[in-house]
């Protein structure tokens, strides 16, 4: 396994755990993948950026304006 | 709606300019803050400067942060000895003293457990409010967080209340079970999500939202539509809501929770900060100070009242409708998704006692949760792969076939109250049997202040007068996370006569023409007993096994075609000690 190179770019977290809900940031390495510890997640920068939009669409009222009313019973 | 912007400075060079944002931010938009500050800044005169500055200028409020010290092993300041609580509420009230020639009238921290606040108000009795828990932060952001957060403090408020001298997140009865103080949570939590979700994802916090990815870039409007969650409250407690921002300056540059630029990152707080003041200006919100708004509380709610929460889902488009009752008895959860069952159930009424800290009873040092009688997500629930769990339900039988109310989902009709009473009526649900028979059926809920969860069943339609049957069903256990507790020294009684200690050998007791039907659990000090006040057929009373870990309580019920509703109690009370 390679080295970790120190990430000091924008601090990720590995897609497949936050997809349970669990905060784990993922490392560098140097073959210029993302390693997470928890798990055996392995992908580049595009992969994880990706898995996250893939994420957010879980959230379909996320860029949806409710007034209060549409809120009340 | 009453809203706090609460600041806690922080050091470091980034964090320093991060609070100065937030400073300047607050103050152009024209909002007196509440500042926090520890021990470190208590000391530090050029903070103090500044603090008195804002004072003068803006109206701030200065406040307390209590944390922790080396001597009591640093951590966290509700999760130490109480010998070790009183040095640091000696010293940062000391140091608070000596900086701005008064005592403070606010401190807080993430929890501050039944010890902790005791030890505040007999040091300074001036103090009126506390920061003292967080709504429903415990097992989910425990785990959340890679099993690394230590916070338990759910089953409390997801607003301000009094807290009792016992257990600081069950609310007082009267004067003199009140610890002295008002309290609020850490942040305003998502109804719907806090309990479905990591809490710390969905709250007042749009740096949080962030981090749980619920934002597309600069755009955001959760924050918004979660503002307005909490605005929509006042329809429900008589015109009082309560909104707060707390942000430690920490959350808007490098956080490493965060994947989005700085850039969005301190836009969406701004903008946030922008739509409440807009409301202000339209008169729909009040902007106070932390101790102001503890006075203008104890001016409109009296200790013992009520509070009502309702929400819908306003992020993930399920539908979903949950209305909670946070009262002297009982925090209830109804999730009418699943027919209107309660879907968790804190029994204040017990007044099971805790505090935290090594010197925490029975080993609990971690919890200041309260803990459940039910609690469907942590305790299967409905959907299950043996046997269902913690939950309450209606079970409708026609022949040999049974329904089961939760598998039916209905919404709310109409939400009122009264001095003594809170009702929810809940939409009508039509059931339909493999032979054709239909029945309509109405679920309408008293929550009786300070007293018993009254549960009736309207009977609004049947398509023919064939044999028709309803149980009411509670399914209970005690907990405090989602594994079981042990359930040796429960006793389950029927007609007030202990039918059986609980030996895990899922043994049901049923007696005909039976009055009612209770758990004894002292563990938690509490009884959870059903009682009909129609007539009933028979009562039931079953424990479980080491693989269902519950007791369950059902009363059955004939429908003729003469019944129009059945009226069955759920009644928490207290154990004799």
């Amino acid at each position: 396994m390679a080295a970790i190179k120190q990430n000091t770019g924008v601090i990720y977290k590995c897609p497949l755990c936050f997809n349970t809900y669990i905060d784990v940031p993922v490392d560098l390495y140097e073959d210029g993948k993302y390693h997470c510890v928890k798990c055996g997640f392995v992908g580049t920068e595009e992969e994880l950026l990706s898995k996250y939009a893939e994420f957010r669409d879980r959230y379909k009222l996320k860029t949806t304006r409710l007034t209060l009313e549409e809120q009340r019973y | 709606m009453y809203f706090n912007l609460f600041l806690r400075p922080h050091r470091g060079e980034v964090k320093e300019r991060m609070y100065e944002l937030q400073r300047k931010a607050g103050h152009d938009f024209g909002f007196k803050s509440t500042i926090f500050l520890g021990l470190d800044f208590l000391k530090d005169p050029q903070m103090i400067e500044k603090c008195k500055h804002d004072r003068d200028t803006y109206g701030d409020e200065i406040a307390v942060w209590l944390t922790s010290d080396g001597k009591a092993g640093g951590g966290q300041v509700w999760l130490i000895r109480k010998e070790d609580k009183k040095r640091v509420v000696k010293n940062s009230i000391d140091a608070f003293i000596e900086a701005f020639g008064y005592a403070p009238k606010s401190v807080g921290n993430y929890v501050m457990d039944a010890d902790l606040i005791e030890v505040v108000k007999e040091y300074c009795p001036e103090v009126e409010a506390c920061v003292a828990g967080c709504f429903e932060e415990g097992v989910k952001v425990f785990h959340g967080c890679n099993n690394s957060w230590y916070l338990f403090s759910e089953g409390m408020s997801w607003g301000p209340w009094y807290p009792s001298k016992t257990h600081s997140i069950r609310p007082a009865r009267n004067e003199n079970d009140w610890a002295g103080v008002v309290a609020v949570p850490h942040l305003s939590r998502d109804l719907v999500l806090g309990y479905e979700n990591r809490n710390d994802f969905f709250a007042s916090h749009p740096a949080n939202a962030q981090r749980g990815l619920a934002n597309e870039g600069f755009s955001h409007d959760y924050d918004f539509n979660l503002c307005d969650q909490y605005r929509m409250q006042k329809d429900f407690n008589d015109g009082m809501s309560y909104y707060q921002m707390h942000v430690s300056p920490g959350w808007l540059s490098r956080n490493f929770n965060i994947i989005d630029p700085d850039e969005i990152t301190q836009k969406l707080y701004i903008e946030t900060l922008e739509y409440i003041a807009e409301l202000r200006d339209k008169g729909e919100v009040e902007v106070v100070t932390f101790s102001e708004f503890a006075s203008e509380y104890k001016n409109k709610v009296p200790i013992g009242k009520a509070t009502v929460g309702f929400a819908k889902d306003i992020l993930m488009g399920s539908g979903k409708q949950y209305y909670w009752v946070f009262d002297p008895s009982y925090r209830v959860l109804i999730d009418t998704f699943q027919g209107g069952s309660i879907g968790d159930l804190r029994a204040y009424a017990g007044e099971y006692a805790a505090v935290t800290g090594p010197d925490a009873k029975n080993g609990r040092y971690h919890y200041n949760t309260y803990p459940y009688v039910i609690q469907s997500q942590y305790r299967t629930g409905y959907k299950t792969h043996s046997v269902d769990g913690a939950r309450t339900t209606l079970i409708m039988t026609h022949g040999n076939e049974s329904l089961d109310m939760c598998a039916y989902n209905t919404s709310v009709e109409s939400i009122s109250r009264t001095d003594n009473n809170c009702q929810l009526v809940l939409k009508p649900v039509v059931v339909e049997f493999s032979d054709g028979f239909t029945a309509k059926l109405q679920t309408v809920y008293d929550f009786e202040n300070g007293g018993d969860i009254r549960i009736t069943r309207r009977i609004l339609e049947t398509s023919d007068d064939a044999d028709f049957k309803i149980q009411e069903y509670v399914k209970a256990t005690y907990g405090f996370t989602e594994y079981a507790e042990d359930m040796k020294d429960v006793t389950l009684y029927c007609d007030g006569e202990k039918v059986m200690d609980y030996t895990y050998r899922n043994i049901e007791f049923k007696k005909q023409g039976a009055k009612t039907v209770w758990a004894e659990i002292p563990e938690i000090t509490t009884r959870v007993a059903l009682i009909p006040k129609t007539n009933a057929e028979e009562l039931s009373v079953r424990e479980g096994n080491l693989f269902s870990p519950f007791f369950t309580l059902k009363v059955n019920y004939n429908i003729s075609k003469n019944t129009k509703e059945v009226e069955t109690w759920l009644r928490l009370s207290k154990t004799q000690e």
